[in-house]
Formats: structure tokens, sequence, C-alpha cells
């Protein structure tokens, strides 16, 4: 059942930057979103995506102390604990005196980097714009929306995913008593994901038209059609997870423009009650002629981390170590034993002895 | 019967192929480093919820030609690697009072991890993982045992190389899984028809092959 004007805005990760090579605005559209997808279908299986902060920061931001909230002014912290030199010593007392840094709303924090100066009055020794102050106010300010954005659940999951786990080893090395094996672990895992958008739809503001009314204009774009494709559901929805690979956790310098970024956060993947933390290595997505009501995505994901958060299933009895261990019912895989059938006791070659003999 | 209801695999146990029962099970087993000794338990192998649908055998010569002014040399240098490719399903995720399954959401009281199928499936990535590898407490190789199939008579000896799991909107409420593995060593159990220490009996090769046949077809030193 389609519905109208329930899908999360489209412009919940505004802020959330996608590198010094994309910028991206909002404009107001006439009518609103349709989700004509199946919502209890999500419930059941929903596919979402998280952005995870850079470790460094976490670090930062932690108290091991305990004397207070771990502050999100680690630049401080990092310049006095990695250098004392009279310059660090500055910059310390710059971001330490420069109160919208380590206080600041989002508000104040966009402000601030916006103007590219300092705000306030502070130190006369300071003057406007300097860099690590900037930076420091930068680097807050992503974090800030970072840690604030929602997960992001996507209106219809991806059509496959597929998981390749691969070794770092080595069987090539030959010697004169054969190949050497080496082994060095495990590389990580890709993911690969092939999906699709839902169905461009859009719908025009207003009372709903009674049955009889003829409409020869509407008010914004509406119906299921590629006009409606930026108006629709579907392709904010599809146009959150391009933000998502824009941003791939990042904390972009947004003030130098420049591709030095200045922490590395991940983004996770929730999913079958396991959770994928890493990077989303690449993203494509055509228009097609032929399906111009929806657009087909693909996109690899390169794993860091992994965690299952399944509980152990109760439901699934450990493997019998012989036919006879269930046998107190005379069953076999099918639920019944027929009348005659051997079981192992009455086997005259055990399976072990069989191959150890082979390769003793 | 039993007392209630319950899904089973396709294999009862690893030993099935010795139970009369008709069924053949890949069995996988982990060997420690001395490549001999099974790290599992003695009477517990691994058998898969459902065989692999494909599993196949490459082998390659290294051998090496060049050319000359005379004609080519050839450089032969014996077996070059040995693979094994198994293609596979999961098997259905199937819960019992619900059926097939491709609920995720734990929120729901029950998904289709709770199945057979999926048990397994993380079974055998488990093994994957392993490949018979010892770790030490950082996560490095300290010791490398040697992973053991064995199907129908044939016992491969060697390691995973590669491990793909694909879940398809088309082949749903199932996993498709792809494995690569690396043959170390092959040790071939074949079924023989008379005693080679005795001799060929005479007329067995004429039942089998007809009057004209005068040749062994298997070496009758025993070289099985």
């Amino acid at each position: 059942m389609a519905k109208i004007g329930t899908s999360p805005p489209a412009d919940r990760f505004a802020g959330i930057m996608g590198g010094p090579r994309f910028v991206y605005r909002f404009d107001t559209q006439d009518g609103t979103p349709v989700d004509g997808t199946n919502a209890s279908l999500r419930e059941l299986s929903p596919f979402q995506l998280r952005m995870v902060i850079p470790d460094a920061l976490i670090e930062a931001s932690y108290d091991p102390t305990g004397s207070g909230v771990g502050s999100v002014d680690f630049i401080t912290s990092a310049a006095l604990g990695a250098d004392k030199s009279a310059l660090a010593d500055k910059l310390a007392k710059a971001d330490s005196t420069q109160s919208v840094v380590a206080t600041g709303t989002q508000a104040q924090l966009e402000q601030f980097v916006a103007q590219g100066r300092e705000g306030t009055s502070g130190d006369a020794a300071f003057q406007p714009g300097i860099t690590d102050a900037l930076t420091a106010a930068d680097i807050a300010l992503q974090f800030q929306l970072i840690l604030n954005a929602e997960p992001l659940v996507l209106l219809v999951n991806p059509t496959e995913m597929s998981i390749t786990y691969t070794k770092i080893q080595s069987y090539q090395s030959r010697t004169r008593v054969g190949y050497v094996f080496e082994a060095w672990g495990e590389d990580q895992p890709t993911i690969s994901f092939s999906g699709t958008t839902a169905g461009f739809v859009a719908g025009s503001i207003g009372q709903p038209p009674s049955l009889n009314a003829v409409i020869t204009e509407t008010n914004g774009i509406s119906g299921y059609q590629a006009a409606a494709r930026r108006d629709s559901a579907a392709w904010q929805n599809f146009a959150n997870l391009y933000q998502f690979y824009r941003s791939n956790g990042y904390i972009y310098d947004t003030i130098g423009k420049s591709e030095a970024h200045l922490f590395i956060g991940q983004v996770a993947i929730d999913y079958d009650q396991v959770t994928y933390v890493g990077h989303i290595e690449n993203f494509s997505f055509s228009f097609d002629a032929e399906m111009p009501h929806r657009v087909e995505f693909s996109m690899e994901f390169k794993v860091s981390r992994m965690y299952d958060s399944a509980k152990a299933s109760t439901n699934v009895a450990k493997q019998s170590s012989s036919p006879t261990a269930v046998s107190s019912s005379a069953a076999d895989s099918d639920g019944v034993m027929m009348a005659g059938e051997p079981t192992v006791e009455q086997s005259t070659t055990p399976l072990d002895d069989y191959d150890g003999s082979m390769l003793a | 019967m039993p007392s209630q209801p319950v899904f089973r695999s396709a294999f009862t146990s690893w030993q099935d192929d010795q139970a009369g029962l008709g069924k053949r099970p890949v069995v996988l087993d982990i060997l420690g480093p001395d490549w001999d000794t099974s790290i599992l338990p003695d009477d517990l192998k691994m058998v898969l919820h459902v065989n692999p649908s494909t599993m196949s055998l490459q082998y390659n010569r290294q051998v090496e030609r060049i050319q000359t002014r005379g004609g080519y040399v050839e450089q032969h240098w014996g077996d070059s690697t040995q693979e094994i490719s198994f293609e596979q399903a999961t098997g259905g995720f199937m819960r019992l009072t619900t059926g097939l399954s491709n609920i995720t959401n734990a929120a729901y009281g029950g998904t289709r991890r709770e199945t057979i199928a999926y048990d397994k499936y993380l079974d055998l990535l488990a093994l994957f993982h392993n490949n018979g590898s010892v770790y030490d407490s950082r996560g490095n190789i300290v010791l490398q045992g040697i992973i053991k199939i064995t199907f129908d008579g044939g016992v491969y000896l060697g390691w995973f190389n590669s491990f793909t799991v694909t879940e398809s909107a088309e082949k749903p409420y199932q996993f498709q899984i792809s494995s690569a593995f690396t043959v170390h060593r092959e040790v071939a159990n074949w079924q023989k028809a008379y005693d080679t220490t005795a001799g060929i009996p005479s007329g067995v090769l004429d039942q089998q092959f007809g009057q004209q046949s005068q040749t062994p077809v298997v070496d009758p030193d025993g070289g099985g």
C-alpha cells in the first residue's frame, strides 16, 4: 500500500560531507514523496546502514578518569600530549579558550566554520583565521553530524548480496619435494551488493480529488513516472544511500578542500543480526531507457570488522555422531527408518581405518 | 516415529555411507599440525545439510615448452596445483510451524538463523576461517594443520582459498556458496573386483568385457 508523506525526509542527512568534489543542495518540491513499497517486509528483514565515527575520535573523547563527559575538544589534548613546543602550546591555548569548539552547538560550529574566523573576542594575541582552531571546529562539526545521523533503512533490500572471504596464502613455491604451503591469514571480506530502487512515485499536494473531478493540471509532478524521480521516496532513499557512499564516515577537510582527510570513520551495515563495519569501496548506478521508473545500482563494501549479535539457537540440535544416536525411535533423516536398515555398528569397515590405512 | 516433529539434515552422520542408507556425504575434518591427527572429537566430523551440487576437480601439469632453433624443448616439472571448486546451496531455511523463513529481524521472535540450514552454513564458514590454522593470541598463524575432505572413497587434504556466500532474490530462502580448495595430497580408495594377489580368475574379464578382452583393466601388482 503506497504511503504518501510518511517516508523519512530527504534531507535528514543534510550537512553530511561528501568530499571536496561533491556538493549537494535541496530544493523544495511541490508535491510529496510516495512510498510504494511494502513496509511490513522491511520490518521483517531490514537492511540498515549507519555511520560510525572514527576510532581516533572515540578514543579522544573517552574519559578514563571519570572526571566528566568526554569532550570533542580532542585537538587540544592531542596538541598538548604530542608536542610541548611553544607553537603547540599556543595552538592548544587557542583551542582551549575557543569555547565554540569545545561546547558549541551545531549552528555555532557551522557559523564558525563558514565565517572562517573566530567569532568571539578572545585573547588579543589571536588573529582571525587561525587554521587549527578552524580545523578543530570543522572536525567537531562533522563529528556531531555523524554522531547524530540516524540509521538508513533501504526501502527495498538489495536483490543480491555476496560475501567473499579470501585466504592470504600461497601454494606456489616449489621445492624438490613439492610445493610449500605458506599461510598469512585472511584478507578483509568483500561484500558485493546489487539492487534496485523502488519505483519513482510522487504525489501532488492538497486534497485528493473526487472521482468525478477532471484534473488538467497538478501542483507538481505526480504519479509513477520517470519525471517523478527526484520527488519520489524511492529516489530520495537512494540518494541517502549515495550520501553514505560519498561520506563513507570520513571527516573531510572542508576548509582547505583538500583530499587530506582529517579522520577516517566508517560505515556499518546491519543485516541478518550481523554488523559489518567497513567502507563502501565503489558505487555505481545507471539510468536505463528500458526501466525509466527505477534505477539499479551496485556497490562493494570492504569489511574491517564483523559482529554477530545473534543469540545461540536452541531450535537446532547438535549434529549427532552416528546414525544410531537418534535411533531410540529408529528414525533416519526422513523421520522413519525402514526395517532391516543396517546401522553403523553393523558396518565392518569403520571409516577411520579405511582412511588411515591409505594415509599411512 | 519421533515424539515431536523435527527437521533433519540430509545426512544423519559422517558415517552415513557406511550405514547402507544409500547416502554418501561430503565429510570435512580438520587435521592438526602433524597433518594426521584430527582435532575434532573422535566420533564427530562435519557433514553438510545437503551435499554440494557441484564438486569440480582440476588437475594440471607444469610443463614449460621452449622453442629453439632445433625444435621445442619440454621441461616437465611434475604436477601443478590441484584445485577443487565447490558449488552448493545451504538448503532451505525451514522453521517448524512457520515453514520457509527469510525473517532476519530478531524482534519478531524467530529468524531464519534458527534453522538447520543456516546453522550448518555457519559451521562451514567457521571451518573455512579455521582452515587448519593454529593462531596465537594476536591472531597470527603459528602452526598450520590441514583440512581433510572425504567423499565416496576419495580423500583430499588441503586448504580452502576462498569462500563466497551469495543471497539472491532469485533464489530466496537459501544461500548459494562457492568455494575453492587447493589439494595438497589426494588419496583414492577404489574398488576392485578380484583378488590381485591370487591373479585374475579365469573368465572374470571375459564375463565383464566379452570374449575378446585379454588385458586386465587394473595393474595386477596392486597399484591402487
